[in-house]
């Protein structure tokens, strides 16, 4: 047998076998693909270095957590004492404590990590990692550096007994000084977060992220089972079923973790730079599209009725396919944190040129199972308060709010009513009235009444050329007052719910040129208009300062139906 | 340019191996078929995803085409890289020059196990585990694959010489406990779940050793024990897997539940409910307990590194 000149260094031979779908897989492998099985996707528990490795810059993390051990304030002795715990615990982690915090750089934006390791004690949450997450979020602060924060806890560490308790509201109340002072901070929920983890700081970050089937949760499964006497649904407390509920922004694969997370430094250090540039409006974009109208008899004569037809059409570009052709990046935030996501309404993160917007809008389908799933475009109440959470953040932050309306209605069923769906409506009114940043409605599609103004109440209105906006649709309004259905062409008319009444009205500030037979004709062409009318309409607002943003919101709603200022339409001519 | 491949050695034995592919690269520009940079240039690569490696490794083959290392180096690479089959060929090709190489017994043992051929499987692993002192993936990988094919006996005999080898291992520990119940010894596998309890860091593994021990006794028809061992459960289970098996416990024994026992919420209400789980409920429960600590602690082994010297 022939010889090699060669190191001497062991060759591994390593393997594991998922746990999931129980294959023999090499270690190197494994390892190379991000501890997710190449067989079943399955993704291995990460320790807690292995993760920062991942998601930041080599070499750039600095520990500043060296000091950090838990503190043993009860005395605590169950079968053991509680320092003989600890020290089995770090003699097996290797590290003085189950969490650590530090500085680092992911593709060269600074940023605060801190994070929890699931095989210290099950990740409990005492004095020590308590101590780690909010000097974390302390320096962040300190730093207006943005924080991410990885957690994987099985909760609350008993033996600290309500020391550890105590670390709940600590972390919680330094984080919520962030959120005051609008520094981002980014949750990582790893698997499994439970407990008195998941109860505070973890689920309190601007943006939540989860893997998938992660487990996160309050209460054990068992101890639900246990209580309830019934089998739980399958993939119950999973980062999917959590997603469905509206606790999550994102659910994405190990290996787009880093991505995301560096998309949100990166829509964040525009808006950051943008505060000291009056705004930032010398980081729109030019554009090339036909400039918005704001002269009734500029605009090309339809009968309502063949508006209300192309306002309609399946084809007419919604707010996704908006946010690919007016934006040049787009991040989708889910979840109202409250019940439910509702996909009736999207929104996130959007870049238009080199300044961030938070994008929100009602979105339809273009065939029978996109609408099915998107219920057809019209929200329950969810959908408008996962509207209401994004705007928070973006006045948080300061970036401006452009909404694009396309809804026949709020949707009228028994679960939207038990659920709030006047007061979910009213509150985005309230909420959008009062935003301290500029903001932008352009009504894209249908405008239906009080479910499309729930996204309207802002400094500029704008309307695309074929769209409509009404107080009631035109057959509602036809079976009501005309008492025939079939009228309700003529009730279309009479509603004065076109772009020209609407701006005689007043109701539109301007309106978006269409391609000539409709903007699902030449969706390119659409986009480019309403671009075009966007970053002007920004470029008149930016800078402004919040009190006059108000004041002149204010005013701007508070004219209509005034005596002397309300504009009066002529008759309608046969 | 002398001093670099000893320099690449020396990196490359220490572990850092971007640094030792960069010495052993810059050493291969002055001497492109040297092939002991071409090794270190290539090992180091496939540890730190280089896309030169593959062909680095194949190169040494070419070279010394009579050297098992050189082949086994290129499967290595192969298989990091997902490609099976050519991995697959290459460990037969070092297996063919050096029949005792641990390391290609061990890749052609899991790739013949994971293409259903388990019995061929088993017998590479037999032999690389029988190579080496001490626990190896081979071994350990053994347990689960007799267990598999239904080899209890051998599948025990394994997991006890790889938890001697390392006592404080909580997967170790449980292979043995688990194994020897479903073998009917059960005063080994009751030592084997007292002993999965005193290297428990924390007090949820020490609940899945009792429910271990709780799995004994109902095995040995020993309810009062049972109970005894549920109710210590009980008081330092956080999470209430415990309180059905106390509940069903009691009534099965005629217990007094309104003895100071340790209870909970949960164990009351169940108790409240009149409504206990059904003894097939409660081993089903136990050994869902035993799986969550499985599970818990089967991700988080650290790689066993260096076991195998290459």
């Amino acid at each position: 047998m022939a010889e090699v000149a060669a190191p001497s260094r062991a060759a591994s031979a390593e393997w594991r076998r998922c746990p999931a779908c129980e294959a023999f897989v090499y270690y190197k492998r494994l390892k190379r693909n991000l501890h997710v099985c190449p067989e079943c996707n399955h993704h291995f528990r990460l320790r807690l270095r292995d993760r920062l490795d991942q998601l930041t810059d080599p070499g750039s993390f600095e520990e500043l957590s060296g000091d950090l051990e838990p503190i043993d304030a009860l005395s605590f002795s169950d079968s053991k004492s509680y320092p003989e715990r600890i020290a089995a615990a770090q003699k097996k982690a290797g590290a003085k404590s189950g969490a650590l915090y530090g500085k680092a750089t992911l593709d060269e934006y600074p940023l605060i990590v801190a994070g929890i390791d699931f095989g210290f004690i099950g990740g409990s949450m005492g004095s020590a990692v308590g101590e780690a997450i909010t000097r974390a979020a302390e320096l962040a602060l300190e730093t207006r550096t943005p924080l991410l924060v990885i957690s994987a806890s099985g909760g609350a560490r008993m033996q600290e007994g309500c020391v550890s308790l105590m670390q709940m509201v600590k972390t919680s109340q330094a984080v919520g000084r962030l959120n005051e002072e609008g520094i981002l901070y980014m949750s990582l929920l790893t698997d499994p977060t439970y407990g008195g983890v998941s109860a505070s700081y973890a689920t309190l970050g601007d943006v939540l992220i989860a893997e998938p089937e992660a487990h996160i949760g309050f209460a054990g499964p068992t101890v639900i089972e246990q209580t309830i006497r019934q089998t739980l649904p399958s993939g119950f407390q999973t980062a999917g079923f959590l997603m469905d509920h509206g606790m999550l922004d994102i659910v994405e694969k190990r290996e787009n973790i880093r991505r995301t997370i560096r998309n949100l430094l990166q829509f964040h250090a525009r808006t950051e730079a943008a505060r000291g540039e009056n705004g930032g409006a010398e980081r729109l974009p030019v554009t090339e599209g036909a400039e918005p109208v704001s002269d009734p008899g500029a605009l090309t004569k339809r009968p309502a009725w063949d508006v209300v037809k192309l306002a309609r059409e399946l084809e007419r570009p919604h707010t996704l396919e908006y946010s690919s052709l007016v934006f040049d990046d787009f991040l989708e935030l889910h979840g109202d944190r409250m019940f439910e996501e509702d996909s009736a309404i999207v929104g996130g993160l959007a870049l238009l040129g080199e300044l961030t917007v938070m994008l929100i809008g009602h979105q339809k389908g273009s065939n029978t199972a996109e609408m099915m799933e998107r219920n057809f475009g019209m929200p329950e109440p969810e959908g408008y308060r996962k509207g209401m959470r994004l705007m928070r953040y973006a006045a948080r932050f300061g970036m401006p709010v452009v909404t694009l309306v396309d809804t026949a209605g709020a949707y009228p069923g028994l679960g939207a009513e038990e659920r709030g769906q006047s007061n979910a409506i009213a509150e985005s009114i309230m909420l959008m009235s009062r935003l301290p940043v500029p903001t932008v409605t352009i009504v894209t599609g249908e405008g239906g009444s009080g479910g499309a103004l729930a996204l309207a109440a802002t400094d500029r209105v704008l309307m695309l050329e074929n769209s409509y906006y009404s107080v009631i649709s035109p057959e509602g309004c036809a079976t009501i007052l005309f008492k025939d259905a079939a009228s309700a062409p003529r009730a279309a008319a009479a509603l004065r719910i076109t772009a020209a009444d609407l701006l005689g009205l007043g109701v539109m500030d301007a309106v978006v040129p269409e391609p000539a037979d409709g903007a699902h004709t030449d969706a390119a062409m659409a986009g480019a208009n309403l671009k075009t009318a966007l970053v002007s309409t920004l470029r008149e607002l930016l800078g402004r300062p919040p009190e006059e943003l108000l004041e002149q919101r204010y005013d701007r709603f508070r004219k209509f139906g005034a005596p002397g200022r309300q504009p009066v339409l002529a008759p309608i001519e046969d | 340019m002398t001093q670099l491949p000893e320099q690449a050695r020396a990196l490359f034995e220490a572990g850092e191996f971007e640094a030792a592919r960069q010495a052993a690269t810059e050493g291969l520009r002055g001497a492109p078929e040297d092939l002991e940079l071409l090794r270190i240039a290539g090992r180091a690569g496939v540890e730190t995803g280089s896309p030169d490696a593959l062909e680095q490794l194949r190169r040494v083959t070419e070279l010394t085409p009579e050297a098992a290392e050189a082949w086994r180096d290129l499967g290595d690479a192969l298989a990091t890289e997902g490609r099976t089959e050519e991995a697959t060929e290459a460990f037969r090709k070092a297996l063919e020059l050096d029949p005792d190489d641990e390391v290609a017994l061990t890749h052609l043992g899991h790739s013949a196990f994971q293409t259903g051929h388990g019995d061929e499987g088993v017998k590479l692993l037999e032999k690389a585990a029988g190579q080496i002192s001490g626990n190896s993936t081979a071994a350990i990988s053994l347990v689960d694959m007799y267990r598999t094919l239904g080899q209890h006996e051998e599948a025990l005999a394994t997991a006890v010489k790889v938890a001697a080898a390392d006592p404080t291992d909580v997967i170790y520990a449980l292979d043995v406990a688990e194994l020897s119940l479903q073998l009917g010894r059960l005063d080994d596998a009751a030592a084997a779940f007292e002993r999965l309890g005193e290297i428990a860091d924390s007090p949820e593994q020490e609940v899945g050793a009792l429910h271990g021990m709780i799995l004994v006794e109902l095995q040995r028809d020993d309810a009062a024990r049972a109970l005894s061992l549920a109710r210590d459960a009980l008081a330092i289970d956080a999470v209430g897997r415990t309180a059905g098996v106390v509940a069903h416990l009691e009534v099965e024994t005629g217990a007094d539940p309104t003895t100071d026992a340790p209870r909970d919420a949960s164990a009351a209400n169940l108790a409240a409910q009149g409504v206990p789980p059904t003894r097939q409920e409660v081993d089903e429960a136990l050994r869902g307990s035993l799986g969550g600590l499985r599970r818990l602690h089967a991700e988080d082994r650290r790689p066993l590194g260096e076991e195998l010297l290459g």
